[in-house]
């Protein structure tokens, strides 16, 4: 071997020791300050907690179709041209609350443009009981509703759960100029909407809206044109990756515009594989609903099909005897999955899905690649062997 | 023969039919929601036992440092922890005052791990874990900005943005108080650096108005600074694209209106929460050992009020001795040293003559 390869190879050595030597801190060195991170992991519940937490779920929910049902025997009242309203709690500010909810609740009917309704809907705000330390704590999120079934056909309820915060917000001076619960009644009338404007669905729609918690109907936005802002962006219009890592792959399919993963993403509890003992009339809000979620922004794809299609041919397909995806493909008149993929344009721009570099370091790269030979090249045309 | 007590009882079968299969399936669901109310309370006293053991574990064959109400709980390390609580105690005793004796029954769980190991920890059930090369200085920190002292109530936390901790870098805090006040977009917050007490009780979100913000931004122009700051995308969609537009374009009641809409506490305010605990820190110096006790006693009075009475002194006072706190850490303006001046000339010099006595540049 050449002396100055020799020379090469020593110096290398010698300055992998010295960085060694530098930045290895031997075993039990006190770090100095500044430099010691403190890593820690969370403590984590007990197994006994965690049980414990787990029957705590399930007595919410047990809590919640019950107090559902029990709401239901005490509507009394039937009113077929606008939601009958139904507060619990009782106390000196009850009157203007209740005059407030009802003005809004109405205005929010008649912007749906329903009047006299084949299925009626009882609207209960119902207070979550106060500290009870022999019962979980009751959990306030979101509406649920109890959806007319064999013991009684005619009537939709939807429950909400007051807390102080929208009490108060409601009873501010500032209430009508706000205008902020009109919309607010209005999206949580949800699937209820959808059975008064429709009456109760055919018998493969049912199935199938039940099979997935009417994710698809849950707000009736159907005379609403101006899209919502997507919840998997971000402000500014980047993708919130957390977020979309969370979702189904047919749903995360769908927002790269893949027709097929669109389809299924819509199509999915179509077919009737559940027995007919495990489907509920209750439907409800978690607090993890972002979580793989089916369809992104799912929550208006009827009330934009009904919309698109308008009243006879949504009926149409509501009523269809015919499988969902039949039925749904004659009434957009196009195939579910092309439709999907063209619908979600609406929210989102297509997500970038598998491996595939971005155009610009394409680019960059090819660039530098060019670079690299022709300088390649001319330095060998300069070359002379002596 | 036609027997009429039979078609009553009859009539009454066939009602009685209908009525009550709703009342069955309440029955069947107010059991089973009963029956799992029983079970959850086996279970969480269960969890309660299991929760207790972990404690009574993450106690067991270890030391406790004590240092005045201190009580630190830790496995043998060479983290050096009594020093750390030396240093943290008349701290925390100065700032919570009889408060603070609640510490006693109230003990820090510190496991001290190794930080180089890549042996896999025993899953953490109970305190806090860290590294046992750990400074005193940062170590003291850790302990003072985990107190585990009560948490206040939810009016307080709201408005303080979380429990009060013991301060740990006073001055630096003022100085970024002050710079706030000077430039805070803010009427509120510039008449409270010029001595207007009534500012600064609006910039502190003590007035406990309605319309806050009116006073915090009173004219169009801040609003709509304040709107365009923080809620251009938000607001900038097609649901209030409208209001949107027209308040961008100077209609100060669309800004209004679009700042109504947004919840008190998501406005932007014109002082951030280091201005309220420096507030909190001078009641509590002010109102001596019993403040802090005096500070949380009653959680539905305005937040004026619960100051006033921790500080022992009227709301002007206290904020009258926050502003004067503030005021003298103004920070200290950038300073050129005497030799800076020559160093500078000199660098001027040089390159000057470098430029000078450069050859010419030739192509050729």
């Amino acid at each position: 071997m050449a002396r100055h390869v020799k020379l090469w190879i020593l110096g290398t050595i010698v300055a992998c020791v010295v960085a060694a030597g530098g930045t290895i801190p031997f075993r039990g060195t006190r770090a100095s300050r500044g430099e010691a991170t403190i890593f820690t992991q969370r403590p984590a519940a007990t197994p006994a907690r965690l049980h414990a937490q787990a029957i705590a779920d399930e007595w919410r929910a047990a809590q919640m179709t019950r107090r559902l049902a029990e709401e239901r025997v005490a509507v009394r009242q039937r009113d077929f041209d606008r939601p009958v309203l139904m507060m619990a709690s009782a106390d000196s500010e009850h009157a203007t609350l209740q005059a407030r909810i009802r003005a809004s609740l109405d205005s929010a009917w008649h912007s749906l443009g329903l009047a006299e309704t084949k299925i009626s809907v009882a609207l209960v705000i119902d207070p979550i009981e106060g500290s009870d330390a022999a019962l979980p704590p009751e959990e306030s999120w979101g509406p649920s509703y109890l959806l007319p079934d064999s013991a009684n056909r005619t009537l939709c309820l939807i429950r909400l759960s007051e807390n102080t915060g929208w009490r108060r917000a409601i009873l501010r001076q500032s209430f009508a100029r706000d205008n902020w619960l009109q919309p607010w009644l209005k999206a949580n009338l949800g699937p209820c909407a959808f059975l008064a404007a429709y009456g109760m669905p055919g018998r493969s729609v049912r199935t199938w809206l039940a099979n997935r918690g009417y994710d698809l109907a849950l707000s009736p936005a159907w005379n609403d044109s101006t899209a919502p802002l997507s919840s998997i962006l971000q402000s500014d219009r980047e993708w919130w990756w957390p977020f979309v890592y969370h979702q189904s792959f047919p749903a995360v399919a769908c927002l790269g515009r893949r027709v097929a993963g669109c389809r299924e993403a819509v199509l999915e509890g179509a077919s009737d594989d559940r027995p007919r003992a495990n489907r509920t009339p209750v439907v409800t809000s978690d607090r993890r609903y972002w979580k793989r979620q089916r369809l992104i922004d799912g929550s208006s794809y009827l009330a934009d099909v009904a919309r698109q299609v308008g009243q006879d041919r949504f009926l149409e397909f509501w009523n269809s005897p015919l499988s969902v995806d039949s039925a749904l493909s004659r009434a957009l008149r196009q195939p579910v999955g092309e439709w999907t993929a063209q619908w979600q344009t609406r929210f989102t721009p297509p997500i970038r899905l598998g491996s595939s570099a971005p155009a610009a370091a394409s680019l960059i790269a090819v660039i530098l690649a060019i670079i690299a030979i022709a300088s390649t090249a001319v330095t060998a045309r300069k070359r002379q062997v002596r | 023969m036609f027997d009429r007590r039979l078609v009553a009882f009859a009539s009454l079968l066939l009602a009685a039919r209908a009525l009550p299969a709703q009342d069955t399936t309440v029955a069947r669901l107010r059991h089973r929601a009963d029956s799992l109310a029983i079970e959850w309370r086996r279970a969480n006293v269960l969890a309660l036992i299991a929760d207790s053991l972990e404690r009574e574990r993450a106690i067991g064959g270890r030391d406790t440092v004590a240092v005045g109400a201190l009580r630190i709980v830790i496995n043998r390390s060479p983290l050096a922890v009594r020093e750390a609580a030396v240093q943290a105690w008349p701290l925390i005793d100065s700032l919570y005052g009889t408060a603070a004796q609640s510490l006693v029954t109230r003990p820090y769980f510190i496991q001290a791990v190794d930080p180089d190991t890549t042996v896999r920890r025993r899953v953490l059930r109970v305190g806090t874990e860290v590294p046992w090369n750990l400074s005193v200085q940062d170590l003291t920190s850790l302990l003072l900005v985990n107190v585990p002292i009560p948490p206040p109530d939810r009016a307080f936390g709201d408005w303080l943005g979380g429990p009060v901790r013991p301060r740990l870098e006073a001055k630096a805090v003022a100085g970024r108080v002050y710079v706030r006040l000077v430039i805070a977009p803010s009427q509120a917050a510039r008449s409270c650096f010029l001595g207007d007490l009534t500012g600064c009780r609006s910039a502190l979100d003590l007035d406990d108005a309605e319309d806050a913000f009116l006073k915090w931004y009173p004219t169009a122009l801040e609003r709509r600074v304040a709107l365009q700051r923080s809620f251009a995308d938000y607001f900038n969609r097609p649901a209030t694209a409208g209001s949107w537009n027209r308040c961008t374009r100077g209609d100060d009641n669309a800004c209004i209106q679009l700042l109504r809409s947004i919840p008190h506490h998501a406005i932007p305010q014109p002082l951030d929460l280091e201005g309220r605990r420096l507030l909190v820190y001078a009641a509590l110096r002010l109102g001596g050992r019993g403040a802090y006790v005096r500070l949380l006693a009653d959680s539905n009075a305005a937040m004026s009020n619960r100051l006033a009475s921790a500080a022992g002194v009227g709301l002007d006072t206290l904020l009258y001795d926050w502003r004067r706190e503030i005021i003298a850490a103004r920070p200290a303006a950038v300073t050129i040293p005497p030799w800076g001046a020559f160093i500078a000339f000199g660098w001027i010099v040089l390159l000057a003559g470098c430029a000078l006595t450069s050859s010419r540049w030739r192509v050729t």
